[in-house]
């Protein structure tokens, strides 16, 4: 939102947002019956939860892409086949087993 | 048309018919099965019943009522879809595969009985792993196997449930459960499928691996199917209140966190399921329509998102918002028609969520339950935050990568799906009549567009976007994978092949060997037993004289006689004892 209309336009959107607490409203029973409750809590609710992401799970649950083994290097999303098997190749390619394996695995492709 | 036949079983025979229709038409024949369906559906009257019988039980195949009737409809429709995404496709497996996945659904859902269900149930768990396999790669063919795993035992909970079940009520019909010993494994058993945390991971695992095509078949129906069987089996069981506003807050959470833009939709797929779960288990009439009209949206939008973010990967070749940016100029389209997705995931006021997610959480409210009302709400603005602000800010703006993309031309059929799309989820936004006309509890006593609610969905949201713009720096997704449940099985996977499977199969490789090497020895031994017993034993023998000589020592006639005769005295004397003996 870098443009001044995009600001102006969010800015005029959030004080008309407000705007509909105006109209009759029944006494308050439940904390979200305060005027502005969801306007705070939209705040409120954004800054909890990337705090509770980007500073406490994080860190602790980060970890290098390569975790779980090598990722895919290269693989054509257009034609969605790795380089070597064609689209119609049906069952019978056997994904190539990539040095480093992560884990033991059946010699064969389930063909 | 087609009288009492199970509808899903259309789509399976279409599937298995596919294979025969010439391939430069198979891509628009896959259309066909679902348009019967959808046919057929009009025409399936309340009430209708099919029963097959099977050794001593009675299957139901086909038991239509109102809450299979709105998952029926919507899954037929989003086949339809998700063809038409799918017509630029030349991969015969991954099309046939899809019509059986969609056609289990389908069938799971009309089953009246248990059996039949669970027969549906691992078809869905086969087809759907070949979606993922289907791209063919070290990493997804993994993915795929783990599905297959994680799905076979949620598999085996649900048939372990259902022979207990039958062994204590002697009936396999599928209803509301009693809180037994039985229901709470098959319960188990739907968690699974559910993506109950903190049996989710395979949805983060399986459905960013998934081919293009493949990710949208695969939002649609596993998690849905088991929102259907809570829903009949489970409504108004309290655990799933608590499970569900757990799986809403802790899907939001990790989709702040992922880097892989269809990650970040299955982690959100994991939260949105989580409100349905928790509107079956607050189960009144209100609670059970909002959860019911929240899965019909939730696989309009959910389809929708997987086909914006599908038609980005198809035209860029890439899928982590860090090798991703800027991409408003050359895909404005893909842009719009993402949007709509996301602020329908967001409940946005004129979007379809707005008519359905609001619907359970007032159902809360006015079950008094405060602390889930407020948890809801906190998992609505993370869903606006990752799905609305985060992917769309990440992909379409911010910085261009490092490394520039290239954008590919995209097929007309993914622009043609993904308005269809798009159209449905505002149709359904501004005339939610239709779906509230068709809902399973009764008449909806819910009016999204009553000002209270309108207030609250712009609040919500826009606020969300205020706070955003000011820690967007620091919401930028990092090159990194997050550890989740699956860590436990993606590691100790190895330990526990190298214990189990390893052994088996090195004793049966060992025997195999020895076998093979027994009886090629046998085999020789066989050829010649005599040259055999001389190889071997050739330096004991004496060496036997050339054609025509005695043996050494044996040239006199007289000893050859007498030998000849002693002979012949001990073989009558042996046959004289051995008549005897026996006779």
């Amino acid at each position: 939102m870098k443009s001044t209309v995009g600001k102006v336009v969010l800015g005029i959107a959030l004080v008309g947002s407000l705007l509909l607490e105006f109209p009759a409203r029944p006494a308050p029973i439940h904390v979200w019956d305060y005027p502005a409750f969801y306007a705070l809590a939209g705040i409120l609710g954004c800054l909890l939860l990337s705090f509770m992401a980007k500073g406490v799970m994080s860190p602790v649950l980060d970890r290098s892409e390569d975790f779980y083994g090598p990722e895919d290097a290269e693989y054509d999303w257009t034609t969605e086949s790795p380089a070597a098997a064609g689209p119609e190749s049906g069952g019978r390619s056997s994904p190539s087993a990539g040095s480093g394996d992560p884990g033991p695995r059946p010699r064969r492709g389930g063909a | 048309m087609f009288g009492a036949f199970p509808p899903g079983l259309i789509l399976i025979l279409g599937g298995l018919l596919l294979p025969l229709v010439p391939r430069a038409f198979r891509s628009w024949a896959f259309l066909a099965p679902p348009v019967l369906v959808l046919l057929h559906l009009s025409g399936l009257e309340h009430g209708t019943q099919a029963t097959w019988s099977f050794a001593t039980y009675e299957l139901i195949p086909l038991h239509v009522d109102p809450l299979a009737m709105v998952f029926g409809w919507i899954f037929a429709l989003v086949a339809l879809i998700a063809g038409v995404y799918a017509l630029h496709l030349r991969d015969t497996g991954q099309q046939v595969s899809a019509l059986l996945y969609a056609g289990s659904g389908l069938g799971a859902v009309f089953a009246g009985d248990l059996f039949t269900l669970f027969l549906f149930w691992e078809i869905m768990a086969f087809a759907a792993a070949y979606l993922v396999w289907a791209r063919r790669t070290r990493e997804s063919y993994g993915s795929a196997m783990r599905y297959l795993f994680v799905h076979l035992f949620g598999g085996s909970l649900l048939l372990g449930g259902v022979l207990w079940h039958l062994s204590e009520t002697g009936s396999i019909a599928f209803t509301q459960f009693e809180a037994t010993g039985a229901a709470w494994l098959i319960l188990a058993g739907f968690a699974v499928n559910a993506a109950v945390v903190p049996l989710h991971a395979w949805i983060a695992d399986a459905y960013p691996r998934g081919t293009i095509t493949g990710s949208v078949f695969l939002s649609a129906f596993t998690t849905k199917t088991a929102v259907y069987t809570l829903a009949r089996g489970f409504s108004g069981w309290d655990v799933l209140i608590w499970a569900g506003v757990l799986m809403a807050i802790y899907g939001v959470l990790y989709a702040i966190l992922v880097n892989d833009i269809r990650r970040v939709l299955a982690y959100h797929i994991v939260s949105q399921v989580g409100f349905m779960v928790a509107g079956i288990g607050v189960g009144t009439a209100l609670a059970l329509n909002g959860a019911t009209s929240h899965a019909y949206t939730h696989i309009l939008y959910k389809g929708l998102l997987f086909m914006a973010t599908g038609a980005v990967i198809y035209a860029t070749g890439r899928s982590r918002m860090t090798e991703l940016g800027g991409l408003f100029r050359s895909m404005p389209a893909v842009f719009w028609f993402y949007m709509v997705a996301a602020l329908s995931i967001s409940s946005a006021p004129f979007f379809s969520g707005f008519i359905s997610k609001p619907m359970t959480i007032v159902a809360a409210e006015y079950a008094d339950l405060t602390s889930v009302v407020l948890l809801l709400h906190l998992a609505s603005v993370g869903t606006f935050l990752s799905v609305g602000l985060k992917v769309p800010y990440f992909t379409w703006f911010g910085d261009e990568p490092a490394r520039p993309v290239k954008v590919k031309p995209l097929p007309w059929n993914i622009y043609a799906a993904m308005g269809v799309g798009a159209g449905l989820n505002i149709l359904l936004g501004v005339w939610p009549d239709p779906l509230y006309a068709i809902l399973p509890a009764g008449p909806v006593e819910f009016a999204p567009y009553d000002l209270p609610y309108l207030k609250k969905g712009f609040q919500l949201l826009l606020f969300t976007a205020l706070a955003f713009f000011f820690i967007v720096a620091r919401l930028r997704p990092k090159p990194k994978v997050q550890l989740d449940t699956d860590f436990i099985y993606r590691t100790s996977g190895g330990l526990a092949w190298n214990w189990t499977v390893l052994p088996v199969v090195r004793f049966f490789a060992w025997w195999e060997r020895f076998s093979w090497e027994a009886a090629g020895a046998v085999a020789r031994v066989g050829q010649d037993p005599a040259g055999w017993l001389r190889r071997r034993f050739g330096r004991l023998l004496p060496t036997p004289p050339a054609a025509g000589q005695a043996y050494p020592g044996t040239e006199s006639a007289a000893l050859r006689g007498s030998m000849t005769l002693m002979m012949v005295v001990l073989l009558v004397t042996l046959l004289t004892f051995m008549v005897r003996a026996l006779f």
